[in-house]
């Protein structure tokens, strides 16, 4: 092409230099050629290593190589080597790199990358093919950036031999290299994020935060709906929401409905308990100070108390003896058995302090 | 903090505002003592505010219960007796994400049938539980329905043992 476009005198030396390029671009990728053959075995032994082995390997890799002859006289001149010394210096990074599945696939992805390029080379090891390769290198430049942000695979260095002629190329890694590195730091916020995202999101959960929300808050809901399973009698087997909630509303209402009919036994019974219900408030009323009724009242209370004073005591003791006796036979603590969740004991004491309430009204009344 | 519902404390605390309350519903109404669906609602209103006021604005439907009956209540009695019920809160509709919301009737949409049962029950338990229509999550409303329920199976203990001990007063006097 290019010997055409010029004129002579000017185009020999840039034929030379094609010339050379060529012979350079033949070695290099007769040595690209030469490495994935082995390059397979070591690449999947560097893999099993651990990743600070696996770097050490890679700083030395011609100790690893068996082809170190061959390695030796392909081996770039010094100054590139430096360069390529100090591509990994940023060994932590790669550390990191290698502790995560996320790279850990990419490593894989770039395998793939890499076998599928050195085949194109393989077949047409011609000056041209060699363009195309880095023509078409960074056409796919994910997968440029990966191959170079990764450097435990050891076809990276054979690839940046590849580019050593170009220093185009070299900006462009250079370039390409900043960026990785912002993506890379960008990756580890995402890693630093990875744990909380794992602690709440199971396998096959979504894990962005509307999602995470909405999965605590029904776990929330869940959690209460199993404790007013446990509280509602009868309810600890059903499964389901619904019914559930449906258990709950019946028992709700029938609560409801025992409020209502129970005062309306307490309001159908003989009034005279009120007066005894009056009776009981005003001996509380007189032994609690915090009561706020005036001392008005009290006056107006006592003639109707009066009357039947004497049989007030009778009523407070039969209260005594009525109370008692509960929980043995109680209709209560029969009813919700073993599904209450207030225990036997607190029935009990609850029972032994409205005993000594009953017996105290009793005996302020003796008293008045 | 206030005694969870289901301890004894709990219950003579009841009695005790229980009987305030009866006390200040009689002498403030002046009711006749023969007319017994009157005196039913009294004995259940005063039981009712004894029960809130027990809780004293802890939950979401005591609040509700107490502003509820506070303009009944504070019609018919001086209102230095009882201590005024808390001011009823201002309940606004809680913003939550639209993209929640969208998602939410996305999936009500997709499982109708099931979501719209429970939404249906959901609704009816709203109204069962007082201060339950201004409840927008389930999560609060299942929460104050739990206190309910604990409130008002002491409620109940109360009164049956109170209704048990006035029936056994009245086979006395019979006998």
């Amino acid at each position: 092409m290019e010997p055409q476009s010029g004129p002579g005198a000017r185009s020999s030396p840039t034929a030379d230099e094609t010339a050379l390029d060529s012979v350079q671009f033949g070695e290099d990728i007769r040595h690209l050629i030469s490495v994935p053959t082995e390059n397979a075995s070591s690449f999947t032994a560097l893999l099993e290593l651990p990743p600070n082995q696996a770097v050490e390997l890679l700083h030395s890799p011609e100790s690893t190589r068996p082809d170190s002859s061959q390695q030796q006289q392909y081996q770039p001149p010094q100054h590139f080597n430096a360069g390529l010394l100090t591509f990994p210096t940023n060994a932590a990074l790669i550390e990191r790199a290698a502790k995560f599945s996320v790279f850990a696939a990419e490593e894989d992805l770039n395998n793939n990358n890499n076998g599928i390029a050195s085949p194109e080379t393989n077949s047409a090891p011609s000056n041209s093919s060699a363009g195309l390769v880095v023509k078409t290198e960074p056409a796919e430049p994910v997968a440029y950036l990966n191959s170079s942000s990764v450097a435990s695979d050891p076809t990276v260095a054979t690839k940046d031999e590849n580019q050593r002629p170009n220093n185009k190329r070299k900006e462009r890694e250079k370039k390409g290299k900043g960026s990785s590195k912002k993506s890379k730091s960008a990756a580890n916020e995402n890693s630093e994020q990875l744990p909380y995202v794992h602690v709440r999101a199971r396998r096959g959960q979504a894990t962005d935060s509307h999602s995470l929300a909405e999965r605590a808050r029904r776990e929330k809901i869940n959690a209460r709906m199993k404790l007013l399973q446990e509280l509602v009698p009868g309810c600890n087997k059903i499964s389901g929401t619904a019914l559930v909630l449906d258990e709950i509303i019946n028992h709700v209402q029938s609560l409801q409905r025992q409020v209502e009919v129970l005062s309306m036994k307490l309001a159908a019974v003989n009034p005279r308990i009120d007066f005894n219900l009056d009776n009981m408030l005003a001996a509380e009323s007189g032994s609690l100070m915090d009561s706020n009724f005036p001392a008005v009242m009290m006056p107006i209370m006592w003639p109707e108390v009066q009357p039947n004073g004497s049989r007030q005591q009778y009523h407070q003791q039969q209260w005594n003896f009525d109370v008692v006796p509960q929980p043995a036979g109680g209709g209560w603590g029969r009813e919700d058995g073993h599904n209450f969740i207030t225990p036997e004991n607190s029935l009990l004491s609850y029972v032994s302090s409205a005993n000594s309430a009953s017996l105290n009204s009793s005996q302020l009344k003796m008293e008045l | 903090m206030r005694p969870p519902p289901n301890s004894s404390t709990f219950k003579r605390e009841f009695v005790k505002k229980w009987l305030l309350a009866l006390q200040l519903c009689n002498h403030n109404n002046n009711i006749n003592k023969n007319d017994v669906v009157k005196r039913k609602d009294t004995i259940k209103l005063s039981a009712e505010i004894a029960m809130a006021s027990v809780r004293n604005g802890a939950t979401c439907w005591s609040r509700a219960l107490m502003a509820k009956h506070s303009s009944s209540f504070h019609v018919t009695t001086k209102p230095h007796h009882m201590p005024p019920p808390p001011p009823p809160r201002h309940y606004k509709k809680r913003v939550r994400c639209k993209k929640i919301i969208k998602r939410s009737r996305r999936c009500c949409h997709n499982r109708s049938a099931a979501a719209a049962v429970v939404r249906r029950k959901t609704a009816v338990l709203r109204k069962l539980v007082p201060g339950g229509e201004l409840m927008d999550d389930e999560a609060s409303l299942i929460r104050e329905t739990l206190d309910y329920v604990m409130s008002l199976r002491a409620q109940v203990d109360v009164m049956r043992r109170l209704a048990r001990a006035s029936d056994c007063v009245a086979m006395c006097n019979i006998v």
